[in-house]
């Protein structure tokens, strides 16, 4: 395999690298990113809609002006058709009202039109020159009126035939339309302005959804990358506890079945080594038959074949001593390594039941002791019979064994389910086992204490086999002279295998 | 009626020694061959071709030992079943593996009786002087 420095590296290979190098706070980067560009987003948006806003405003305020200067221009010639037809129709008084209330309300307008191009310089300079040119005119209307007014009507028609009140019209109406003409530019600015913005904001909302698509895809990659290389992670984690666990299985295989061999092959030299003590012992008999006849007839010189056929026995006991202890040891190392290699077979277990039967087992020997014994309310499990009695079997059976002397023996069973586990307490009111000796008693031929008991030491050993076995493990809190209490937990579910 | 051999398939020499005595001491006196290797009681068994026809005729108790040296007592038993010419020859398996498993295999393969060598030394003698009594009862067929 090439190493990944080797490798030409792939365009995508930079990019996973790029990812990479952002480490392990790329995902907040992303994000921290996505939510700045929806900010300046949002931003963008609510600037650009203000600002159409107030263009779209604008624009209404130069429409507003334009319709102001025609209502304008439209009053002068009312004023001056009406005052006209007051002059022309004999005076009749109905023109002359009209004309008035024409003409009292240009001012009004004028002022209005000054009022809304206050923000604007040029056009106020414009009306400047227009506001007197309209007073001028106005003031040539007044005057015929007042001339009429006076009953001097030849007068009154003889300013009208002269040009001057034709003059000032055409001058106010160009002024007018030149105003008009300026506000129309404005207005066509301002409503470009209007397009522009709104095309802008077009742009700034299509690169603004780009780049949130841009950041979405790179979120969505990484985690994509992410999730694949973690998978590949852990795929290759679970190969290798596996292969560990595998490895670990076969090693206690192997070491089982070394228990097992070792015991067996002790045992035949061991048949041999009892066989041929007891064909020594038969031959002893007549042996010493032999020699006591002998040494009779010898007169006992030299050779005290009794001290001799002592001896003799006492090396004959301690030879079938030890083979005894031997066979015994052995049976234990058998019985732990075929705790081993049995099958287990989980069913659900009334552990109340199991465990008053166990006791039920025990009460001729508790019993004999005077000890009580008392099971509490036990919650069930889903496991081995066989291995959870024999359990069970073992601490009763060493509660009831190493009791204080002269202290009525207590012995309470309790239980309890935890997170998936149950616990099991067996607690005794015992010798107990000093701190130092509480590691050594779950070990195989160890024990504690005074040695006043029948007792190979396998017990406790046996019993940690069978929890491990199972799943679980087994704790001891003692003191000595003050009781022991044995806690055993077990998965609620024991392993099938 | 010939008389019946007991082979002796037990490669530790002292087994060998105590389970004669007690065959004896049970008062049974048929001929015992003895051999402490798998190989040479196969040979013996089947001949130099293999084929068991040297053992044709003849009235036969095999008494296997399943810790051999060179091969697996297991291995023996079903060699001997398979031979058309002893597969009717009494096997009895002594030995001092007592695995359930084992013993179900032994007796599914054909064996007539298995027995676990106990350590204690009276038992021991109980159980092969036993044995002895029932070679006296047993009725062994002739090897066709």
């Amino acid at each position: 395999m090439p190493s990944p420095a080797q490798a030409p590296l792939q365009p995508e290979d930079r990019a996973t690298r790029l990812l990479r190098r952002l480490g392990p706070r790329r995902q907040a980067i992303l994000f921290a990113a996505g939510a700045a560009i929806l900010l300046v987003n949002v931003a963008i948006l609510a600037w650009t809609s203000q600002q159409s806003q107030s263009q779209s405003q604008w624009a209404s305020h130069s429409l507003e002006v334009q319709n102001k200067l025609s209502d304008l221009l439209l009053l002068l010639r009312t004023a001056e058709s009406e005052q006209r037809a007051y002059i022309l129709l004999s005076a009749r008084t109905a023109y002359r009202t009209s004309y008035l209330e024409a003409a009292k309300e240009i001012p009004d307008k004028v002022a209005e039109v000054r009022s809304m191009t206050a923000d604007n310089p040029s056009q106020q300079a414009r009306l400047a020159e227009l506001e007197p040119i309209i007073q001028e005119k106005l003031e040539d209307l007044a005057i015929k009126v007042r001339l009429l007014d006076g009953g001097d009507m030849a007068s009154a028609i003889s300013l009208l035939s002269q040009d001057k009140g034709r003059e000032l019209m055409t001058a106010i109406k160009e002024r007018v339309a030149h105003i008009c003409a300026v506000e129309q530019r404005l207005l066509a600015t301002r409503s470009e302005d209007s397009t522009r913005a709104s095309r802008q904001l077009l742009f700034v909302g299509m690169a603004d959804s780009f780049a949130i698509l841009l950041l979405g895809w790179l979120a969505i990659s990484f985690s994509l990358r992410t999730t694949q290389s973690l998978e590949a992670a852990k795929a290759a984690l679970e190969a290798k506890v596996e292969e560990r666990v595998a490895e670990l299985r076969e090693a206690n295989d192997e070491l089982q079945s070394f228990a097992y061999i070792v015991g067996h092959d002790l045992r035949a030299p061991l048949v041999n080594i009892m066989g041929f003590t007891s064909e020594l012992q038969t031959l002893r008999d007549a042996i010493f038959k032999q020699l006591a006849q002998a040494g009779e007839a010898s007169n006992g010189k030299g050779f005290d074949d009794k001290a001799a056929e002592a001896e003799f026995d006492e090396a004959i006991g301690f030879i079938k001593a030890a083979t005894v202890k031997m066979e015994r040891l052995i049976s234990a190392v058998l019985a732990i390594s075929r705790t081993g290699k049995r099958e287990l077979k989980p069913e659900n277990l009334d552990m109340s039941a199991l465990v008053n039967g166990v006791v039920a087992t025990l009460a001729h020997e508790a019993q004999a002791v005077e000890a009580e014994i008392e099971v509490g309310t036990l919650p069930p499990v889903h496991c081995d019979r066989l291995a959870v009695e024999q359990v069970f079997a073992n601490l009763l059976d060493n509660a009831i064994k190493y009791l204080r002397p002269g202290v009525p023996g207590r012995i309470r069973i309790t239980g309890y389910a935890a997170s998936g586990r149950v616990i099991y307490e067996v607690q005794d009111n015992g010798r107990g086992i000093a701190e130092a000796d509480q590691r050594r008693v779950f070990e195989l031929f160890r024990r504690a204490g005074a040695q006043d008991q029948r007792g190979e030491g396998i017990g406790l050993a046996h019993v940690r086999a069978l929890v491990r076995r199972l799943g679980g493990s087994i704790k001891l809190a003692s003191t000595l002279h003050g009781g022991s209490t044995f806690k055993v937990v077990l998965p609620c579910a024991c392993a099938e295998q | 009626m010939t008389p019946v051999t007991i082979i002796m398939i037990e490669d530790d020499g002292g087994h060998a020694r105590l389970i004669e005595k007690n065959v004896r001491a049970a008062g049974i006196t048929n001929g015992i061959t003895a051999f402490t290797d798998g190989a040479s009681a196969l040979r013996h068994l089947l001949g130099p071709d293999e084929s068991g026809r040297i053992s044709a005729g003849l009235a036969l108790l095999i008494l296997l030992d399943l810790n051999l040296p060179d091969m697996d007592g297991v291995d023996i038993l079903r060699r001997l079943k398979e031979n058309v010419h002893l597969r009717r020859t009494p096997v009895v398996i002594l030995t001092t593996t007592d695995d359930e498993r084992e013993v179900r295999r032994c007796y599914d393969l054909g064996c007539n009786v298995y027995i676990t060598k106990p350590v204690d030394y009276a038992r021991f003698a109980t159980a092969v002087r036993q044995l002895g009594l029932f070679f006296s009862v047993i009725q062994v067929p002739e090897a066709p």
